[in-house]
């Protein structure tokens, strides 16, 4: 392909964009610490909506049980879920600046790894790291929202999935009770992560 | 008088943020606790001191992501 088509096409990625929100978005940075199916889910979303910088952080690889939730396919089996995710992200947009981030995050790396980002999106699968996250993000960057998952394991109950702001800056995204032992479905999953996804981009064009 | 989640739970000196949990019925493994609007770190829940007219918001952290 040409070049100049190469250029035109990227360039109207966003045309059907809301109007106002794609030069704002294509200037923030969001975090997405755990690239599973919160986190893979909501990256897509948030580059397709035009964020134009990503940190993502996880230190798995992609086993072939992910695949009924997480955004990857049978040809990712193996690799990195940061590289696996970089490379699909980079092909809904060429432009997009990505750091991957392979490592078991704790809570020391909170300050140092994600210095730059504008917003944290939450999507580990443990409760008790979610929880730290929670409090070393808040420490680090009290200005800064974190956007939880919490409660999206199982199958319907749509109406029980809500936002919830729970202090200034942290919000939480799910049922607030659904454990991953009962099973996951990648529809309710979605949901969830979509959620945390378009709070993320109604805070960001807000700011 | 404090609040806990929107909970009306009865004040006293020396009360704990501990305290309010359990009087509330809302020990759990994982949570995220924040009083007047301010996450505490989970280590310091127990001892964190509660003034009267505290309001003391919980949120129960379950697995998946």
């Amino acid at each position: 392909m040409a070049r100049k088509q190469v250029f035109t096409k990227h360039r109207s990625l966003f045309d059907r964009n809301v109007p106002g929100t794609t030069a704002v978005l294509a200037k923030k940075t969001v975090a997405v610490a755990g690239c599973g199916g919160l986190g893979s889910t909501a990256a897509i979303a948030l580059v397709r909506a035009g964020v134009g910088h990503l940190i993502i952080a996880d230190f798995d690889r992609v086993e072939a049980s992910n695949l009924n939730r997480q955004q990857y396919f049978t040809g990712d089996i193996g690799r990195k879920k940061t590289a696996a995710l970089s490379a699909h992200l980079k092909k809904i947009n060429p432009s997009l600046k990505i750091v991957c981030v392979d490592k078991m995050l704790g809570p020391k790396d909170i300050q140092k790894l994600f210095t730059k980002a504008d917003l944290m999106i939450e999507a580990f699968d443990r409760a008790e790291s979610k929880q730290w996250l929670i409090e070393a993000w808040t420490q680090a960057f009290p200005d800064r929202p974190v956007i939880c998952g919490n409660g999206l394991a199982g199958i319907g109950n749509t109406e029980t999935l809500r936002v919830v702001k729970f202090s200034d800056n942290v919000y939480f995204c799910g049922d607030g009770k659904s454990d991953m032992s009962i099973g996951l479905c990648s529809a309710r999953v979605a949901i969830v992560a979509n959620m945390q996804a378009n709070t993320a981009i109604s805070l960001l064009v807000q700011k | 008088m404090i609040s806990v989640n929107d909970q009306k739970i009865g004040w006293h000196p020396g009360m704990t943020a501990g305290d309010a949990l359990r009087e509330a019925g809302l020990e759990f493994p994982h949570l995220v606790l924040s009083i007047d609007g301010a996450v505490v770190p989970n280590n310091e829940i127990e001892d964190r001191a509660l003034e009267d007219g505290a309001s003391v918001n919980v949120m129960l952290i379950a697995h998946g992501g």
